[in-house]
């Protein structure tokens, strides 16, 4: 039941949230324009059309999963319990 | 961004930006292809009759059944950005000042019209073509006024706004009748609405006439 949740939550670590809304930004920035330009030159509005949609599914496809290169960086959190301690050396320094 | 539902929202939000973009030069575009419609119509017949609006009516009025030649070409108005043609007929012809009983300065009343929604059907030539529309005057009477045929047309785009454009008398045939020169065109998009049941100077024998 946990590893069905892992995966319907998707959590990448914060390098790959990164990654992953810049990729969102530039691939469908670059299927909007492929599109455009596919039906100016075959003038037709139907491969705008599909190409718009093809491309936002491809995006989908590359951004949506937890793919492995969102989990390159994971969060290395401080041991249990040392906590207090660290943070009072911190403050002490 | 943290988890997959945040993600698939996100790339749907910035997917609706994309497209209206897209849209928006998509509509834009339509500016690259300048509209360069002609059309030369020529009105071979019009017949003026006495009729009701319906089988109940009491009320009689006079009918006009036109019949035209027409020859346009309408493929300029065709890019990929073009969804339909809208084309129409229609006559125009003012409320004759020195005419009794008619107050209605402008009137125009369509009568053909045409979808066509391919470059295929982009090139019209009908000939003795019937008026799809048998038009009454508002006041009920031509009074043999003077009219003037007029082609219009409207582009409907798949994305952008409607364009609209008419041609009317040509420029060159204008001319030339002021001119008084040789009225070898332009008698075909004028023409006077003949009395009722024909000419007077040809009369059809009696009976006939409805």
């Amino acid at each position: 039941m946990d590893a069905i949740q892992t995966l319907i939550d998707g959590n990448i670590d914060f390098e790959g949230q990164r990654l992953a809304e810049r990729l969102t930004t530039v691939v469908l920035i670059l299927a909007g324009l492929t599109a455009w330009l596919l039906g100016f030159f075959m003038q037709d509005l139907k491969y705008t059309l599909y190409a718009g949609l093809g491309g936002t599914v491809l995006t989908i496809l590359i951004v949506v999963p937890p793919w492995p290169m969102y989990n390159r960086h994971p969060v290395s959190w401080l041991p249990a319990g040392s906590r207090g301690e660290e943070a009072g050396e911190k403050k002490g320094q | 961004m943290h988890s997959s539902a945040v993600r698939l929202q996100n790339v749907f939000g910035f997917f609706t930006t994309v497209s209206f973009f897209v849209a928006f030069l998509t509509a834009i575009s339509v500016l690259l292809y300048p509209a360069s419609p002609s059309a030369d119509v020529s009105v071979s017949k019009v017949k003026v009759i006495k009729g009701r609006p319906n089988y109940y009516s009491s009320k009689q009025q006079e009918y006009a059944f036109i019949t035209f030649d027409l020859d346009a070409d309408l493929s300029s108005l065709y890019n990929w950005n073009t969804k339909q043609v809208f084309a129409w007929l229609s006559v125009q012809y003012d409320g004759g000042e020195n005419l009794r009983g008619v107050k209605h300065s402008e009137n125009e009343a369509i009568i053909w019209d045409a979808i066509l929604p391919s470059q295929k059907t982009s090139r019209l030539s009908l000939r003795n073509e019937k008026a799809k529309y048998n038009i009454n005057d508002i006041a009920g009477k031509f009074l043999e006024r003077n009219a003037t045929v007029r082609f219009g047309w409207n582009v409907q785009p798949h994305v952008g706004a409607l364009t609209w454009g008419v041609i009317e008398v040509p420029n060159a045939v204008a001319q030339e009748e002021e001119e008084g020169k040789k009225k070898k065109k332009g008698e075909g998009w004028r023409f006077t609405f003949p009395p009722v049941g024909g000419r007077k100077k040809s009369p059809s024998p009696p009976g006939t006439s409805v």
